[in-house]
Parts: structure tokens; C-alpha cells; sequence
């Protein structure tokens, strides 16, 4: 059980709040791969990476 | 995200295999080696200042065994690696990775050796600790103790593993939907719309975007690293706790970056204090520690009494007599104060610096 899923199933039987969970993950996923390609930069200071 | 830290993100992802994969006594063993392999690749250089200086940490605690020699050793390894961390810094042309991490990780083992709050720790050990690729880029500053423990318990388990693995989607998700591509639209729009405001308001809202960006990048991407670090079994140091219900300056210092914040309070504020039985002296040098962390500028200098003074205000403002406000009135006058006050780092920081170059 997964805290999203935990969340999920206090509002949805649980088929439901299993298709939920992986409808999210999916987009997540999706639209991470999307804003990954081309790699942009990170303007941030705590990434210490290149400085 | 650059192709480095996509890189250093797989990375992880196959560390998490390795401590399936491998027996349990083994697979930190594993982790640390592909650590170094993976910054290495990455950048060579690092890679030899991570080893070399991790190595030299641990020897110098397993060597030195005269309690009178402690003190001199740990001054002189902790300039040394601050002279280092600094080095770096002047030399843009080499790509770095992860020395301002892990010059305070050590730093602390030193430090906490010094003052008889670490027991000492054997060289794989420390090499496992130091080489903990999550942790490499972004933090946190996580403790030696606090890892050694979580590296005896070890909860390799399916439930820690897709528990971490959400955190580490939703971290993902947070740095790069939230911050980097939505704030930044929403930046590039409201940065065309006030194109012809005075230059302090743009600054103003700039500033306010700045604090936005950074809380989802950095909340996201240490979201990443204590997911990855949860599907290996271990729980690191949280470096967030809802900055955004900060009651006044004070209390968001001790919910934004906390394992930088309770680094600089411990071997900054607390030292100093008790040295010079001032708490300002203290406070000014726990923030200029916090800001040259950041960067070596003049930026950033200004950034840390501008941050300083909003800390003294704080504490005078909560000695006045302001009894007779519902507490209600309090938290809101509070969280707002919090948000002028960051929101305006950007445009008074950058307003004195161009007041001294003029």
C-alpha cells in the first residue's frame, strides 16, 4: 500500500483505486519523459552539478 | 535536467537493483563503488576530490588517537576542505559535481569526532556513507549516525520499495512539471507583462518566482533522493517539513533546506555563540556560512545579513506586546511577513550591490 493509494481508497472501492493510481502514475510518467526530452536546465543553486 | 543528472538519476535507479540483487552485508559495498564509477564518468575530477577527500577524512579519525591533537587535525582538515570546496569554484572550466555536499558531510564526521559524538568509523564504512549516489547531487546532508543506523536495519522490503518509488516519481514530477516547465511559462509571462515596471517590482516579482522555483526543483529533487534511498531500505534525514506554514522567519529557517540549516546551526551558530556569548555574532556567521555555501559572491554575502536581518527583526517583533491580536491575525501577519520578506531578497540585495559598484 502506497501513501497515494492509501489516499485513493478512502474515496474509491479498490479496483477503482487501483486503475486511479496507475492512471496517475502513467501521466506522471508520460509527461515527465515529455518535459525531459530535450533536457532543459535546472536553474538552481542546490544542484551542485557544473559549479 | 542536464544529461548528467539524467545520468546520475539512472544510476541510482540501478543501485536500487544492485541492493536487491545483491546479499545485504555486499550491496552498499556495490552502491559505493558504482557511486564513484558513476561521478567519474561524470567528472573525473570530483570523482579523485571525493575519494581522495573521504579517504583522508577517515584516516585522519582512525590516526589520530591523541585527544589533544584533535582539535589542531580537525582545524586544519576542515580548512583544507573548505580551501578546496572554494578552489573548485575558481576553476568554472572543470564540471563539478556534489563537493558542496560532501565537504559539510565531512566536515561533520570531523567536527562530531572532535567533540566525542561519533564513535570512529571503520574506512568501508565511511566510504559506504560518503559514496551514497542519491544523495551525491542534491543532499540531503545527511549524518553519519543516523546512516550507519539506517544501514544496520536495512529494510529491504517491497513495501519500502514502491513507497520510495512513488516519492520518487512525485519528486520528479515536482522538479521538472511543476518548477521547470509550468513556473517557468508562468515566469516568462509575468516577466513580459511588467516589462514597463520600475526595475524594483520586476525584481520584486522575479524574487518571488526565485523562492517558488527553488522550493519545487530542490523539495523535488530531495524527494527523489530519500525515494531512491527508500526502495534501498533506507531512511535519510527529511529536508523539507511545509516551509510554506512558516509562522515567522525564524520558524521557515528551521523548515526550508534543514539538514543545511541544523548544519550551520550546530557547527556555526552554536560555536560561535558560545565563543564570543553573542548570538548575533553567531547568527550573522551561521548565515554568511549558509550563503557562501551557495556561492562565493558579493551576492550572496548581502544575501546572508539580508537574511540575518530579517531573523533579528523577527526576534524583536515577537517581544512586543502584540497579546491583544487574535491568533488568527498573528499566523497570517506572520506567513505574509515571511513571503515580503523573501520575495524581497532578490530586488534589495541587488539594489545595494549596484549601490557599491556605482
Amino acid at each position: 500500500m502506497t501513501p497515494l493509494y492509501e489516499n485513493l481508497v478512502r474515496w474509491l472501492p479498490p479496483p477503482l483505486a487501483r486503475l486511479a493510481m496507475v492512471a496517475i502514475y502513467a501521466a506522471l510518467i508520460v509527461l515527465i519523459v515529455t518535459f525531459l526530452i530535450p533536457p532543459g536546465h535546472f536553474e538552481l543553486v542546490y544542484l551542485d552539478l557544473g559549479r | 535536467m542536464t544529461g548528467a543528472s539524467t545520468f546520475l538519476m539512472l544510476c541510482s535507479l540501478l543501485a536500487v537493483g544492485l541492493v536487491w540483487l545483491l546479499p545485504r552485508e555486499r550491496s552498499l559495498d556495490a552502491v559505493a563503488l558504482l557511486t564513484l564509477l558513476a561521478v567519474a564518468v561524470v567528472s573525473p575530477a570530483s570523482a579523485l576530490w571525493l575519494a581522495g577527500t573521504t579517504l583522508f577524512t577517515v584516516l585522519t579519525i582512525r590516526r589520530v588517537h591523541s585527544q589533544r591533537l584533535r582539535g589542531p587535525a580537525v582545524l586544519l582538515c576542515c580548512v583544507i576542505l573548505v580551501t578546496l570546496l572554494f578552489l573548485s569554484r575558481e576553476m568554472p572550466a572543470i564540471f563539478w559535481v556534489g563537493g558542496a555536499y560532501f565537504t559539510l558531510r565531512h566536515m561533520h564526521a570531523l567536527i562530531d569526532w572532535w567533540m566525542g559524538r561519533l564513535s570512529i568509523p571503520g574506512v568501508a564504512e565511511y566510504f559506504r556513507y560518503s559514496l551514497f549516489l542519491p544523495a551525491i547531487m542534491a543532499g540531503p546532508i545527511h549524518r553519519l549516525e543516523n546512516f550507519q543506523r539506517e544501514a544496520r536495519r536495512m529494510r529491504v522490503t517491497t513495501s519500502n520499495l514502491f513507497t520510495g518509488a512513488e516519492r520518487a516519481l512525485f519528486g520528479l514530477a515536482q522538479a521538472v512539471i511543476v518548477s521547470s516547465w509550468a513556473l517557468r511559462r508562468l515566469r516568462d509571462i509575468s516577466e513580459r507583462q511588467v516589462e514597463s515596471w520600475p526595475e524594483f517590482f520586476q525584481r520584486w516579482i522575479a524574487g518571488g518566482f526565485d523562492w517558488l522555483q527553488m522550493f519545487f526543483s530542490f523539495a523535488g529533487l530531495t524527494s527523489l533522493a530519500l525515494g531512491l534511498s527508500l526502495m534501498m531500505g533506507l531512511r535519510l534525514e527529511e529536508n523539507f517539513n511545509r516551509p510554506w506554514a512558516s509562522r515567522n522567519l525564524i520558524d521557515f529557517w528551521s523548515r526550508w533546506h534543514m539538514t543545511l540549516s541544523n548544519w550551520c546551526r550546530d557547527y556555526v551558530f552554536y560555536p560561535i555563540t558560545a565563543l564570543t556569548r553573542l548570538p548575533l555574532i553567531g547568527l550573522v556567521a551561521a548565515m554568511l556560512a549558509m550563503g557562501l555555501w551557495h556561492d562565493s559572491s558579493a551576492y550572496y554575502v548581502l544575501w546572508a545579513l539580508w537574511q540575518s536581518l530579517g531573523i533579528y527583526l523577527t526576534h524583536v517583533a515577537l517581544r512586543l506586546p502584540f497579546d491583544f491580536l487574535p491568533r488568527g491575525v498573528k499566523r497570517i501577519i506572520g506567513t505574509l511577513s515571511v513571503i515580503l520578506w523573501l520575495s524581497l531578497t532578490r530586488p534589495m540585495v541587488l539594489m545595494t550591490l549596484e549601490a557599491f559598484t556605482t
